[in-house]
């Protein structure tokens, strides 16, 4: 069996995303990856580029409701707000991460921009940013400043959580702004991520979703959200567009991070012809921990499929076709 | 061990579909209480979490080169019932062994063995190894009705002490309750080893505190991925620093101590 380490040497598969350098394009996304120790314990770690933890809130503290996931076809959903634990509770000698040797992005959650931002600096004052090489502002949850509508689907309120992040963190440590794809014109609201900061938007957080038993709410309906491979051509729609944005020039030079659907080396390829840098796997590692082999050994596979010497090559490729 | 195992054989066990799986590397470090996760509907499945199950049995070597035997209710959802529609020769992605066993006691204590439904399989295998150590064993085979009774006369192959618990007009925890404290009075248990739903372990510990042993619980519910990755099995426990953590139940569980769990808290989740 080759090693995606092995395929490297042949197809070169690393990246940069803003100052973050890893050496593959392919990371387990926020909440299906863990901290890294559970893929470590499968042997499963080096098939990625980099681990986004779950999200950290600025406390720690339980939700309203458990966290549950229930499945839909080809998809699953969960609450988008479960509980995790919080930056004030991470032990700066014993990190959830310690000892993984994974590049880590540390996922953020809160439900004001100022929650956000004392999360930051709860982060970086637990962690000293001990094996944090990133930031992931996780957007895509309720704003309880603005009647509950996400950050992500409003360009005022994520412009100000990202910036919020940003000042408290490193100005060496990227901040990315994880988006939803069901808005009006995510072009807009990445717009304003990049103005404040954000060197990377990840597309698409969970779409916000119902989920119902009998004839009452199974999940809070006001943070629930969709995932898996039904997402796919969506998460291909988003990313098109703020490639096409970024080459017309209506949005700065950003990198973008394909995250929804992604389960196999032909969706990751897709993504990242489509103008992703790098892509994040989810729920593809629910069903399978061992997807990130397959799609990291994949790409090296697309590479020379397509006569591709470097998977930068092929980002944004389909834009030219 | 992570890959394909080949189912090689199935048999109805009233409500239930007993399957062995060829499945080498697993049976040289499971122990009961162990689990097992499977991805369920084949590669082309619209099914994403996975199914995680006790194991019932293993074998480290033999004639096929190692096996792990399962019991499914193939009515409980979708991914079940694929389970339980499997052929001989189908193959089957699998993970396992995964999660904390049960412990056993040094030193022979009495016991009790108390399993419910379907999770009663991995139990006959607890009750044998128990008994290999020398512990007095009674058991306590519950199921929802007649045709969710699994393993009773394995039960009582291994001891003579085994009590059949069905449901009365109030349901299955009373009755269940009853024959436990019953069983720890009648041995003098130091330990209750149970299995089941979250509902019915939770009456089990109750009744076992009551009298006086300790109760050591393999909670059998949903665990979409049997990796701790997804974090969605969650189940609030008392620590040693008497606080109240978070932990997956196919990690650090599915056997835990009953006593410690938040019964009130893990249950309001569950509805």
């Amino acid at each position: 069996m080759t090693s995606p380490a092995a395929d490297a040497t042949a197809c070169d598969l690393t990246i940069a995303i803003g100052g973050l350098q890893l050496a593959m394009p392919v990371m387990g996304a926020a909440g299906c990856a863990g901290f890294g120790q559970e893929l470590a314990r499968l042997g499963l770690l080096e098939s990625f580029g980099a681990i986004v933890t779950p999200s950290l809130r600025a406390r720690s503290g339980a939700t309203a409701h458990r966290a549950r996931l229930v499945e839909s076809p080809s998809g699953i959903v969960l609450p988008t707000d479960w509980p995790s634990i919080g930056a004030d509770s991470l032990q700066p000698a014993n990190l959830p991460w310690e000892g993984t040797g994974i590049p880590v992005i540390a996922s953020l959650l809160g439900n004001t921009s100022g929650d956000l931002a004392a999360a930051a600096h709860g982060l970086r004052h637990r962690t000293h940013m001990r094996g944090v090489r990133a930031v992931e502002v996780n957007l895509a949850v309720p704003n309880a400043a603005n009647n509950g509508v996400p950050f992500a689907h409003d360009a005022f309120a994520a412009t100000k959580a990202v910036a919020g992040v940003r000042g408290e963190l490193p100005r060496e440590v990227p901040v990315l702004a994880k988006l939803a794809a069901d808005v009006t014109d995510v072009v807009e609201i990445a717009r304003g991520c990049v103005k404040s900061g954000a060197e990377g938007i990840v597309v698409t957080a969970p779409l916000r979703a119902v989920s119902l038993r009998g004839l009452s709410p199974d999940l809070p309906p006001t943070a629930t959200g969709l995932s898996g491979p039904a997402l796919l051509p969506v998460t291909l729609r988003a990313v098109w567009d703020l490639r096409a944005a970024i080459l017309t020039g209506r949005l700065g030079s950003v990198a973008i991070i394909a995250v929804g659907g992604i389960d196999s080396p032909e969706a990751a390829a897709h993504a990242i012809s489509a103008g992703a840098t790098a892509v994040q796997l989810g729920s593809a590692l629910v069903h399978d921990p061992g997807s990130g082999a397959t799609v990291s050994r994949g790409l090296g596979e697309q590479c020379r499929l397509h006569g591709a010497s470097s998977i930068r090559d092929l980002v944004g490729a389909a834009h030219h076709a | 061990m992570r890959g394909t195992a080949e189912l090689i054989a199935t048999r109805r066990a009233g409500s239930f579909q007993h399957l062995t799986f060829v499945a080498p590397g697993v049976g040289e470090s499971a122990r009961a209480g162990h689990l097992v996760s499977f991805a369920v509907g084949g590669p082309t499945s619209s099914l994403l979490a996975r199914r995680t199950l006790p194991l019932r049995a293993v074998t480290a070597s033999g004639t096929y080169g190692g096996t792990v035997e399962v019991v499914v209710e193939g009515g409980r959802d979708d991914g079940t019932r694929w389970l339980a529609d499997l052929r001989v020769h189908d193959e089957v992605q699998i993970i396992a062994p995964l999660g904390r066993p049960f412990p056993l006691s040094q030193e022979p204590v009495p016991c009790v063995v108390v399993g419910v439904d379907a999770a009663t399989a991995p139990l006959i295998w607890l009750a044998t190894q128990l008994r290999d150590r020398a512990c007095p064993v009674e058991l306590v085979v519950a199921g929802s009705d007649d045709q969710h009774l699994f393993g009773v006369v394995e039960a009582r192959r291994i001891t003579g002490g085994v009590s059949v618990v069905t449901p009365d007009a109030d349901g299955l925890d009373r009755p269940l309750a009853a024959a436990v404290e019953a069983a720890v009075r009648r041995s003098e248990a130091a330990v209750v080893y149970g299995a089941g739903r979250a509902a019915r372990m939770a009456a089990v510990s109750t009744a076992a505190m009551a009298g006086g042993a300790v109760p050591q619980v393999c909670i059998v519910e949903d665990m979409p991925c049997g990796t701790g990755l997804c974090a969605t099995c969650a189940l609030p426990l008392v620590g040693k620093d008497a606080q109240v953590h978070t932990v997956r139940t196919c990690t650090e569980g599915p056997v835990v101590r009953g006593d410690r769990v938040v019964w009130d808290q893990y249950l309001a989740g569950l509805r």
